[in-house]
């Protein structure tokens, strides 16, 4: 129906654009921090819903600009329900199992909540992508997820937790049959082997996504395969298992070293601190002992990070790549060295956040003079006091959150600026969809701090 | 084209100021070209050589991000004609579209959305100070109702996590001069709660009362303490926890607190893994070890015995803590750590009017409790 006005040829090549025009979200991530601390932290679900209006709104399609209609109510109910169908019960389960059955018995019951969460979290992250795709609109036509979520939740757990089961049972019988020594190097070497599940899983979740994706009446479509994934991700996977190895050695050389392992290394035995000297000498090296540890885990994650960033550039681009609306093609210019650089970077971002929150913080307490000074007698005497710790947290809350908006700015930025759709669309084919009426945010994948951008 | 959308609006035909915008009906992604004005009662959109024309007041429209000083461009949408869009490049327009629609701007969206937080912030502030004025407390309230079997097993989980690690004193003799002395104060009671005592072979200066009316006493408090009458003392104040429930009243709100906190970092507070955490850095506040000292100079009042032990031993404790540094300890419900300042407890036991006392234990009894850790055996799970 060419109106008067319309474009008369609705083959039209899209353009897609970042425009921030210098806005970088840095004012916003401080205004929402405030609120956040005097509304003790509720603001939270409206603050987060206006940083994905406003990068939402930097995104341009030929120019005109994608729209987020998500609210801060429908982000808070979906935490509320989760709050009280989910978190609430298992975390006052764990309390209660605490204080009846003692610390082991806790053990064992994180153990459990962790699975119970790890299984319910590809069903979350469906349930966050489907309402953040169903509040998205372009020229007022929205999109949509059109799966069932559990079908991908139960995906995104077997494909991870099967090969992985069954490598350990395959090293633990073969353990049973020889030796236990031998059955650690075998579980060792099966954990590495079942990391080769990797970029097949990621193919196939990616499908199924993809495809459950709908814009307006319009479906995308995914015909990518997980072979050509494979040539990138030796080199991954080699690095990765290397520094795996190299930070399991370091560690059990600080855990001998510092005598934290001091009777043998007994796994899954832990040496029990309260027969261990506590004088001063000793309480150092443990010290010195759990910041290596610590120091070599981190160093760890972020070469991992460094090594892997040109696979994850290489996949993010062949998931681009096998991603098709009508006619036309999606491609992401997505390059190892410039992930490399917006992790590292953004990694930068939030510890300076977090640090300058905590330098600001004990400045406060030093010119409030709320730091309990230590009294004659070395035991603090003064009554415990909540001040200081929220004096304390106020300004890590404050900077964190100021670092975080614009890491998740920075990263934004990344990919929608990269990001192309090469070919013509017919946008005047492209029809209004049905509205899935989904009523409530995201939920559970809030609590599990998951975020597509 | 579509993406040559001009970056600034325009003056159009009989000096009426109408800005350039795209429509979309949101019925198919297609976009044409528009005008837009502003009139009295809203936003009037017409189009060129077409007779079709939108009114949208200005209290129906919606802005897809709220609308700032320097903003460049609005979209804009109506409950009047749903799904549709407008984008209006142009900053001018943006400006006074805000003056129309003040409700729009990012201001106005701030504050409708904080202000019901706001308001429910100080109304629970205001609630727990009148709450706290007013000497309720939710915890201890949970506390009282929590059925007896519950308060038992809470505290003997309690003792064991806290006296890990240490054998538990049990020489015949010891054991019966310290169960006789609790059961003389015990007599004072109102609620004639059975206490029971146990006492850990442990080297540090400790005393500590746990739910269930249980109470932990270390080897090191008795050794170092100078008379039957000062066990008594801190075994008192320890029962005065325990009679006032303080131990389940602080677990309670641990707990409590813990998922508030939860509640508004929006889950993120990583809780389970905290939760062994929280639990330990159970205390007491000071008005709770006020409370507990007045029970315990009226549960030794009631038993005769004087309240100077308790006296004696708060000084012992400040002396200690004069000179040894070391003796620092570690541990959660430390008795010296949260207590008020020992010199303010030992004048409050001073001011006690006399009465007739005996001692606590006569010798022979004194002598079994600091024998008591002759024997041991290892904390049973």
């Amino acid at each position: 129906m060419p109106d008067a006005g319309a474009t008369a040829n609705s083959d039209q090549p899209i353009n897609i654009t970042f425009e921030n025009r210098g806005d970088r979200l840095i004012g916003l991530g401080f205004v929402n921090a405030c609120l956040k601390i005097i509304t003790l932290g509720l603001y939270s679900f409206w603050g987060k819903t206006e940083v994905r209006r406003r990068l939402w709104s930097f995104t341009r399609i030929n120019g005109e600009p994608l729209e987020y209609t998500g609210t801060g109510k429908e982000l808070f109910l979906g935490f509320v329900i989760v709050f009280f169908a989910v978190l609430l019960p298992v975390f006052l389960g764990g309390a209660a199992v605490i204080a009846l059955f003692g610390k082991q018995a806790a053990g064992l019951y994180q153990l459990a909540a962790y699975l119970l969460f790890f299984m319910l979290l590809g069903n979350a992250m469906y349930r966050a992508q489907r309402y953040r795709m169903s509040r998205t609109r372009w020229r007022g036509i929205h999109g949509s997820l059109v799966g069932n979520p559990q079908r991908y939740g139960w995906t995104y757990f077997w494909t991870l937790a099967a090969p992985f089961l069954g490598a350990a049972l395959v090293a633990g019988i073969a353990a049973a049959a020889t030796a236990p020594t031998v059955g650690g190097v075998l579980v060792m070497l099966a954990l590495m082997a079942g990391l080769w599940v990797l970029p097949w899983r990621a193919n196939t979740l990616q499908g199924m996504i993809t495809n459950d994706m709908r814009f307006g009446d319009s479906s995308l479509t995914y015909s990518g395969s997980a072979r050509p994934l494979y040539r990138r991700y030796l080199f991954a996977w080699g690095g990765s298992a290397f520094l795996l190895l190299m930070a399991a050695t370091a560690s059990i050389l600080v855990l001998i070293h510092s005598g934290l392992a001091k009777s043998a290394i007994d796994l899954g035995q832990l040496p029990d601190f309260s027969k261990m000297p506590k004088d001063a000498p000793y309480l150092r090296s443990l010290a010195l002992a759990i910041f290596a540890l610590a120091g070599i885990w981190i160093l760890t994650l972020i070469l991992a990070a460094v090594i892997t960033a040109w696979y994850r550039a290489n996949q993010m681009n062949h998931f681009a790549k096998h991603t098709s609306f009508q006619e036309a093609r999606f491609r992401l210019d997505a390059t190892g060295r410039s992930l490399m650089w917006l992790a590292i970077s953004n990694w930068l971002i939030a510890a300076l956040g977090l640090i300058g929150g905590l330098v600001l913080g004990f400045v406060v307490l030093q010119y409030t003079g709320a730091i309990p000074d230590l009294p004659e007698g070395g035991a603090p005497a003064k009554d415990p006091s909540v001040l200081p710790v929220l004096l304390m947290a106020m300004p890590v809350i404050l900077m964190t959150g100021v670092a975080s908006t614009f890491a998740q700015f920075r990263s934004t930025r990344y990919f929608m600026s990269r990001l192309k759709l090469d070919g013509p669309v017919d946008l005047d084919n492209v029809l209004q969809g049905q509205n899935q009426g989904i009523r409530r945010g995201e939920g559970l994948a809030q609590v599990f701090d998951i975020d597509a951008f | 084209m579509p993406s040559d959308i001009p970056k600034t609006s325009s003056p159009l035909t009989s000096g009426q100021h109408k800005h350039f915008a795209r429509f979309g009906d949101g019925k198919s992604a297609a976009a044409r070209d528009a005008s837009v004005a502003f009139q009295l009662s809203g936003l009037e959109i017409t189009f060129d050589r077409s007779s079709e024309r939108h009114l949208w007041p200005y209290g129906t429209l919606k802005a897809a991000e709220p609308i700032r000083n320097h903003a460049v461009d609005v979209l804009l949408s109506s409950s009047e004609t749903p799904n549709a869009t407008l984008f209006v490049p142009g900053t001018g327009f943006a400006r006074e579209l805000a003056g129309h629609a003040s409700a729009l701007t990012a201001r106005a969206e701030r504050w409708r959305h904080a202000r019901p937080w706001l308001i429910g912030s100080l109304a629970l502030a205001a609630l727990i100070a009148a709450g706290s004025a007013a000497g309720f407390s939710p915890a201890r309230a949970l506390a009282t109702v929590m059925p007896e079997k519950w308060r038992t097993k809470l505290g003997q989980a309690a003792i064991n996590s806290m006296t890990e690690g240490h054998k538990r004193c049990t020489d015949p003799t010891g054991v019966a001069a310290m169960e006789m002395l609790t059961r003389r104060l015990a007599e004072g009671q109102t609620r004639k709660e059975p206490f029971r005592v146990v006492i850990s072979d442990w080297s540090l200066m400790n005393a500590f009362a746990v739910p269930g009316s249980q109470i932990v006493m270390t080897k090191g408090l008795i050794e170092k303490a100078g008379s039957a009458d000062e066990v008594a003392g801190v075994l008192a104040h320890e029962m005065g926890h325990g009679i006032r429930l303080h131990p389940e009243t602080s677990i309670i709100r641990a707990v409590g607190m813990a998922a508030a906190l939860e509640f508004m970092m929006g889950g993120s507070g990583g809780t389970l893994a905290n939760l062994g955490l929280a639990l330990a850095q159970i205390g007491y506040t000071r008005s709770s070890e006020h409370e507990a000292d007045i029970e315990a100079l009226n549960l030794l009042k009631a038993a005769k015995i004087s309240p100077h032990g308790l006296g004696d031993f708060f000084k012992r404790v400040a002396e200690l803590e004069g000179e040894d540094n070391a003796q620092k300890s570690m541990k959660p419900f430390d008795l010296l750590r949260t207590h008020p300042p020992t010199a303010e407890r030992s004048e409050m036991v001073r001011k006690q009017p006399d009465y007739p006392s005996t001692p606590a234990l006569d010798d022979a009894g004194w002598q079994a409790l600091k024998d008591v850790c002759k024997t041991t055996v290892s904390a049973e799970k």
